[in-house]
């Protein structure tokens, strides 16, 4: 499979904070793959270097082979981009914007943008900034349908959408993008309905790339376990994230198979009828980053 | 970008050593007044008023002082009215009966500024008819350009009035006019006592005396010596009606054009530049106090007003303005206007190398800061804090050095 | 692609182009209604008289309206863009960020410049169906640093608009300011004649400098 974005040991500072360093990921071809973290985490630095309007401190972005901020006009053509917050050039109405794309891709195809636009209430000369925010995100994710391009870039499209745009959205989006075989690279603190879409996911923390897998993967080997004891098994010797204990129940998330860590507890003398959960890719997601 | 950005930083400098010394000026100016003189013709001295801490001092050149009576009397020519009302004013002075009619009458101020001579002017005159049929002047309802003939252009229609032209015309081919003018110098109003048209230079150099006279062109050539240039010409129309007007040539000589046969007299005193330097006449029937100013002195000379002998001058240095503190924070200064002349253009002042040793600190801390912050020092910045100290300093902390685009 | 991006410009700006052009005809009109019934109260050759012995120049009512429609102008094709990082998304357009700029800016310039010379050439007939050859000269000297500066107002506005730092934006701003100051120094009419080069060399130097902005945005200064 090939590449389309590489990301080599990209570090990346505001002032004296560390955003992350020396991260590293790549992004196959054909894949969905999803940018998770908290707020703050990076996410939007992360696509801003990716189009070139960041330089990292350190370190270098390929997207199709080509250095991140000097693409070549041919390759941005490739190259869809769903900024954050559905921002759009607020003053067209719908027909006004979808003339003004066309003339950019020669691929462009007005189908999925005018079927989208079908299911929204709004008049043909309704300017996009009159709109709601839930309107205005199905006007961005048109756009950037209708491009037609091998990879589609959105940052953090969930933000301020409710539940039934961002469920159109991801359901419209998934089934667009595995339909053609796109590359789909998503930025999102939101992680409802993150299932559904993406195939793969990237979790940052503060400073650092937490997690690199497909979220099929994820979810089969990142448990959740509960115990009633209380005596507070001693964490260090054990293969386990974010521990509690509230009382005597006892929760926390590991990767390590249920025999395993009944095995740590046993030597802890500790009772050892572990309870396994799956998870949702969002409990997964708080389970691995923390609550806080 | 590296050469866009340092002619950003260049011209910020440039800005600021237009602003700053702007401001500075602004906050620090102060009156700065030369006293005021005339010459006695009773006393044979200069008297002088002057303004000391806000008191005025009436004195004269020898050092007495005067109450205001006193100054007034030894001033008749200035101050006729005041001695008239309070019953002073002598009958004769010098052997020669005065009235305050007679002042009054004899009495002009001319004055001469370069700027009057350096603004842009607009090359349409009005010629006023010299011998109106009424008492008082009346425009004539038409305007005259002179660049390769004279038109007479009417501005009720904004057009040409072609007869009147070319009968002026043909009149000033006649007498060896050469178009096209060079000086065209008259004051068009109505509200002088009576019109002596223009004194005007073909270009040739060759002075003219032209008006309309029975709606007739009236044109007299006027003898100069070969080496004189006019440079500035002026009607006077005073009174007296002694004068036809006065000549400043290009080399800063004055001279005075007698309303008996054109004679040209020049006024004896030393040349002054006409770019530069003002010029101010105050005559009376005695003496004219002609008053000379110059960037960093003035000179009152007392001329004889009948025989042009200079009797007496007294020059005053510019009251001190050099301000050290101005030299040295301040390579030089930009400037847009100048009271000499009424044209925006950038000037550049210099103020000599005073600022150097500020400039050179300011280096120095520059390299210092650099260091302790850690960072490479931008030797562009550092020769151009070098060179321009205050203002270099202003502009980098501004936009910035050229290390960082 | 570029009469796509055209369109755009097009688009945020007709209404303020629109605005621009029938304020300057209300102008124009105004100051020739004026000027007329100046000369009808008071006769054509006392006006003449006072525009060339007293040197005024009659025509002052537009000296700040070219400066304010460039500003419009600016204003209203960057302020749209800068807005969300909207230019972020311009671009992102598959075209060299040389050329989308080049096109923005050369529209506006052009726009504006044939707009100020519609002005311009039509406020200069009518003054010459007023006055003599030479009394329009004097005015077309005196009014021509306003249109100047309208014209350098714009790229002004967009060195400031488009430069993605508030450090930077405030020195552009009063850079800006400073060097259009230059233009309103003196209201002697002519008093400009000697300022040609001046007047070309700051307005190509806005247009460089609007490229340090460009640049600076595409680097991702903050």
């Amino acid at each position: 499979m090939d590449t389309v974005i590489e990301c080599r040991n990209l570090t990346h500072y505001y002032g004296n904070r560390c955003i992350y360093e020396n991260l590293n990921f790549s992004i196959p071809q054909g894949r969905i793959v999803g940018l998770l973290g908290k707020n703050g985490t990076g996410k939007t630095t992360t696509i801003n270097i990716l189009n070139g309007y960041l330089q990292p401190r350190s370190g270098e972005c390929l997207m199709l082979g080509y250095r991140a901020g000097m693409l070549p006009p041919t390759v941005k053509q490739k190259i869809a981009l769903l900024m954050e917050g559905h921002v759009q050039y607020s003053f067209m109405n719908i027909g006004q914007i979808e003339k003004f794309y066309s003339a950019f891709y020669p691929k462009w195809d007005k189908a999925p943008f005018y079927e989208l636009m079908s299911k929204l209430k709004i008049a043909p000369s309704q300017r996009i900034s009159k709109m709601s925010c839930g309107q205005r995100s199905q006007v961005a994710l048109g756009i950037v349908l209708a491009q037609n391009s091998d990879l589609l870039i959105l940052d953090d499209f969930s933000m301020g959408l409710d539940p039934g745009y961002r469920r159109l959205f991801v359901d419209y989006l998934s089934e667009y993008a595995r339909s053609q075989n796109k590359t789909v690279f998503v930025t999102s603190h939101i992680i409802q309905d993150m299932e559904r879409l993406i195939d793969d996911c990237l979790i940052l923390d503060y400073g650092k790339l937490l997690l690199q897998q497909s979220v099929q993967q994820f979810l089969s080997e990142f448990k959740r376990y509960r115990l009633v004891s209380s005596q507070e098994p001693d964490w260090r010797d054990m293969p386990v994230v974010h521990p509690e204990k509230i009382r005597d129940k006892i929760e926390f998330y590991s990767t390590s198979d249920k025999k395993t860590l009944s095995a740590c507890l046993s030597r802890q003398n500790i009772n050892n009828q572990l309870v396994e959960e799956s998870l949702t890719l969002e409990e997964a997601f708080i389970g691995l980053t923390g609550k806080y | 970008m590296k050469t866009i950005k340092a002619i950003l930083i260049v011209i910020t400098t440039l800005i600021f050593a237009w602003v700053l010394p702007w401001i500075y000026d602004l906050s620090t100016d102060t009156p700065q007044n030369y006293p005021f003189t005339y010459y006695s013709s009773v006393a044979e001295t200069f008297g002088m008023r002057k303004n000391i801490d806000g008191e005025t001092v009436l004195k004269d050149d020898r050092g007495n002082e005067y109450s205001e009576a006193q100054f007034d009397s030894i001033l008749p020519m200035l101050y006729y009215r005041q001695l008239a009302r309070d019953g002073h004013l002598p009958d004769s002075l010098h052997g020669v009966d005065i009235s305050q009619r007679l002042l009054s009458n004899e009495s002009f101020v001319f004055r001469y500024r370069p700027r009057d001579k350096n603004s842009p002017s607009i090359p349409l005159y009005t010629l006023i008819e010299s011998m109106p049929r009424r008492v008082d002047l009346e425009m004539p309802g038409d305007m005259f350009r002179l660049d390769d003939e004279i038109q007479f252009i009417k501005p009720e229609t904004n057009t040409v009035d072609w007869d009147k032209s070319s009968y002026f015309n043909e009149m000033l081919n006649r007498r060896g006019f050469v178009w096209p003018a060079n000086i065209v110098a008259g004051n068009p109003t109505t509200r002088k006592s009576y019109d002596e048209g223009y004194l005007i230079t073909d270009n040739n150099h060759n002075l003219y005396h032209f008006k309309m006279v029975n709606s007739r062109p009236y044109l007299q050539n006027i003898e100069l010596c070969e080496d004189v240039i006019p440079v500035w010409l002026e009607v006077t129309e005073y009174r007296s009606r002694n004068y036809y007007g006065f000549v400043i040539s290009q080399d800063g000589r004055l001279f005075v054009i007698h309303t008996g046969g054109y004679r040209v007299e020049e006024i004896p005193v030393p040349s002054f530049n006409p770019q530069t330097d003002n010029l101010l006449i105050m005559g009376n029937l005695f003496y004219w106090n002609i008053q000379v100013t110059t960037a960093n002195k003035r000179t009152i000379y007392a001329v004889c007003s009948n025989s042009y002998d200079r009797v007496n001058s007294i020059t005053f240095d510019a009251p001190d303005s050099s301000d050290n503190v101005k030299k040295g924070l301040f390579p030089f200064e930009i400037s847009f206007t100048s009271s000499n002349d009424a044209y925006v253009y950038p000037r550049v002042q210099f103020f000599g190398f005073y600022y150097l040793a500020l400039s050179l600190l300011l280096a120095l801390g520059y390299i210092v800061f650099t260091k302790r912050a850690n960072r490479a020092i931008d030797y562009f910045s550092l020769i151009l804090i070098a060179l321009t100290g205050f203002i270099g300093v202003a502009s980098v902390l501004t936009v910035g050095d050229l290390k960082h685009v | 692609m570029i009469k796509s991006l055209l369109y755009k410009e097009w688009i945020k700006t007709r209404w303020f182009l629109l605005a621009i052009a029938i304020a300057g005809a209300i102008i124009e009109i105004y100051m020739f209604l004026r000027v007329g019934r100046s000369i009808r109260l008071v006769g054509a050759e006392h006006i003449w008289d006072v525009v060339v012995n007293r040197d005024q120049f009659l025509f002052y009512h537009i000296k700040y309206f070219p400066l304010a429609a460039g500003i419009v102008l600016g204003l209203s094709q960057f302020i749209p863009e800068v807005i969300d990082k909207r230019i972020k998304l311009t671009f992102h357009l598959p075209l060299p960020e040389k050329t989308i700029t080049s096109v923005m800016t050369g529209y506006g310039f052009t726009v504006l410049l044939a707009l100020f010379l519609i002005q311009y050439v039509s406020l200069l007939a009518g003054i010459r169906s007023l006055f003599a050859f030479e009394i329009t000269v004097t005015a077309a000297l005196t009014l021509l640093p306003w249109f100047v500066a309208g014209i350098c107002a714009y790229l002004a506005c967009v060195f400031v608009c488009v430069e993605p730092s508030w450090r930077m934006r405030i020195p552009n701003f009063l850079i800006g300011v400073a060097i259009i100051r230059t233009l309103f120094i003196s209201g002697f009419p002519g008093a400009y004649i000697k300022m040609s080069l001046f007047m070309i060399a700051i307005t190509v130097m806005f247009t460089l400098f609007l490229w340090l902005s460009v640049y600076r945005l595409k680097i991702g200064r903050q």
